[in-house]
């Protein structure tokens, strides 16, 4: 069926920017989400994907055939732009009836196909009315049901839900996840939001300066980044990084002074990640103590996130119950959840393998 | 009239001021319409008499049947008409392409201002001449349909259309066209179904200025047209031939269309006559 691949994918921009030999594949009706900081090259790979720009090199190819850029290309993909982009001056029925209405398709059948479109999109507003008179949320549903209604077989979404205040935006968030399911259809979308990345994707692209970092579920990027950039990116609060050194007596790692987990190969100096969430004030199994002082608190709702110091460096935890600030706390590391990479590449090292041997 | 908020705290003195000024204001607009219109309806006679009667005694109709009478009056009402509306056709269309392309790329933007204030700078009466020229050999200098004016009155309007619709041409989102491309309309057909609509204010309030600039034009009109005239040169002979009378009452016609547009507009119009500023 009608997947997605990217291959070799490049498009320089004067000032620098763009993307380089980026490759992708996306299996039919899977929600790819294309993650990154601004600038990184997402939205350039995804009007790349639309046929609004074109590639220096590489190659596009959606189904079976083939094509960047041109008519037959245009027909399978359908797109939602980030200020929904529907036309001021057309009703709603109009702005939805649009991609029809060139196609010169009978005027029974685009009745049919509107109302059938803006019912999967979830409209219930008066087809009558026009896009000023909406509110965001009918308007994001407006410029679905018009990016349905000729039944592509990519729609690309570019930071759609961006602009919508934060409590819509998460219901939307569920619905987009649930209507993407309903219609099968493949799913690009870009976001700069890691929370609304990590909600909507089956599958995660993590783009870094017009290159792919990491590509996979979710799950799998948020537990195993490939790298320190991925996993300072994913996660909130994001994870803390400390500088450690290898022993010279037994070989374990130490930072600031606390030994932690036999590490790997003989690199002097390596970087261990931990997320705020896998410090904890309790002691158990495969934990390390580190002595740190708290500097201050925020309450986050669900946790506490704390920021300390661990002898010079800095520490953020996300913890359970509040600490008194100025107070020595003594916290748990969880050394399953160590994260270790290499300080010149910024690569993760494969730590499971090598301590399980 | 005073109905700001610094009549509060002004001192009576001011307020006096102010409405004296309001005053003066009202009678230098108003005064010499009052006065046109005496003219166009009191026998002649009554025009000139010394005091001037400031209320009319004895009312005609007379000079605006003469208007009308006059075969000439009539052709010429006519041709104004046709020339104003094919000038403001012409400059709409081309000017529109003109302002879209200025919107679109920073290329055309700068050699579109430049050209555009370009012409608006020259001096109109330099290209008098070889204008005359070209018409005469296209065969349609002084012709009794006015084409040949018309032309050059387009090309005179072209600028002020495009100023006119270039801010809302500018406005419209690339998006929105990008989305239009998407959806699989060809860039023909986004300019017609999509900026053209979009920008129709602007186009609306453009085609009425390039509308007055032709009716009003008077210095080609008097060269183009030397026989085959529009209004304001026949407005000028009537009035240089001492024909006050009717020429009161032309210069009261000739206010027509003016009127019709702010009537039936009113507020939208004023409304679009700064869109293109503050958007």
């Amino acid at each position: 069926m009608a997947g997605l691949a990217v291959r070799h994918l490049t498009r320089k921009f004067p000032s620098g920017g763009g993307v380089f030999d980026v490759s992708l594949e996306v299996p039919s009706g899977e929600f790819v989400v294309l993650l990154g900081p601004s600038g990184c090259g997402k939205t350039t790979l995804l009007r790349l994907i639309a046929g609004l720009e074109y590639p220096d090199s590489g190659e596009i190819q959606i189904g079976v055939a083939g094509h960047s850029g041109n008519a037959t290309h245009r027909e399978s993909i359908a797109m939602v732009f980030q200020n929904f982009a529907l036309y001021p001056h057309m009703t709603v029925f109009q702005n939805i009836a649009f991609p029809l209405k060139l196609r010169h398709v009978a005027r029974d059948e685009t009745e049919r196909r509107v109302k059938e479109s803006a019912a999967k999109a979830g409209l219930t507003v008066d087809l009558k009315r026009f896009p000023r008179e909406l509110s965001g949320g009918e308007r994001q549903r407006v410029a679905l049901a018009r990016a349905l209604v000729r039944e592509p077989k990519i729609i690309l979404m570019d930071e759609a839900l961006a602009t919508l205040d934060a409590q819509l935006r998460s219901s939307l968030r569920l619905e987009l996840k649930e209507f993407q399911r309903r219609t099968g259809r493949t799913f690009v979308y870009v976001t700069h939001d890691q929370v609304e990345a990590l909600a909507l994707a089956d599958r995660l692209v993590v783009m870094r300066a017009g290159r792919v970092e990491q590509v996979g579920a979710p799950q799998e990027v948020f537990d195993f980044p490939q790298s320190e950039f991925v996993a300072a990116f994913v996660g909130n609060p994001p994870m803390n990084f400390l500088l450690a050194e290898s022993a010279p007596t037994r070989g374990n790692l130490i930072v600031d002074g606390v030994e932690v987990k036999p590490p790997v190969g003989s690199s002097a100096q390596i970087r261990l990640g931990i997320r705020p969430n896998d410090l904890a004030l309790e002691d158990g199994e495969g934990r390390v103590a580190i002595e740190v002082v708290v500097e201050s608190i925020e309450f986050s709702g669900a946790t506490y996130i704390v920021y300390a110091k661990l002898g010079s460096s800095s520490i953020r935890a996300a913890l359970s119950q509040p600490v008194e600030v100025g107070s020595h706390l003594t916290l748990y590391m969880d050394t399953a959840r160590m994260h270790f990479f290499d300080p010149s590449t910024g690569r993760r090292i494969a730590v499971r393998e090598v301590s399980s041997s | 009239m005073n109905g700001r908020a610094g009549s509060d705290t002004a001192g009576p003195g001011l307020a006096a001021a102010r409405y004296v000024l309001n005053a003066l204001v009202v009678a230098g607009g108003v005064l010499p319409l009052y006065i046109l219109a005496k003219q166009s309806v009191t026998p002649e006679l009554e025009t000139f008499a010394w005091p001037p009667h400031w209320m009319p005694h004895r009312l005609t109709i007379a000079h605006f049947a003469s208007v009308f009478e006059v075969s000439e009056l009539r052709s010429a009402i006519l041709r104004s008409l046709g020339v104003a509306a094919i000038s403001a056709a012409i400059a709409i269309t081309l000017g529109a392409m003109l302002a879209y392309a200025m919107s679109r790329s920073p290329i055309t933007r700068s050699t579109g201002f430049s050209t555009v204030s370009g012409i608006r700078l020259l001096p109109m009466i330099t290209v008098a001449i070889p204008l005359g020229i070209i018409l005469a050999t296209l065969g349609i200098y002084d012709s009794p349909s006015g084409i040949g004016l018309a032309l050059v009155h387009a090309a005179i309007a072209i600028p002020t259309a495009a100023l006119t619709m270039y801010a809302s041409f500018a406005a419209i989102p690339l998006e929105i066209e990008e989305a239009a491309w998407i959806d699989g309309a060809s860039p023909l057909r986004i300019f017609l179904t999509v900026d053209l609509p979009i920008a129709r204010t602007a186009i609306a309030t453009a085609l009425i200025l390039c509308f007055i600039l032709s009716w009003d034009e008077f210095g080609f009109a008097l060269l183009v047209q030397q026989t085959n005239r529009t209004l304001p040169p026949l407005l000028y002979y009537y009035t240089v031939f001492g024909n006050v009378g009717p020429a009161s009452a032309l210069a009261l016609l000739m206010m027509i269309p003016a009127v019709c547009v702010v009537v039936a507009l009113g507020s939208s119009l004023r409304g679009a006559l700064i869109a293109g500023t503050s958007r």
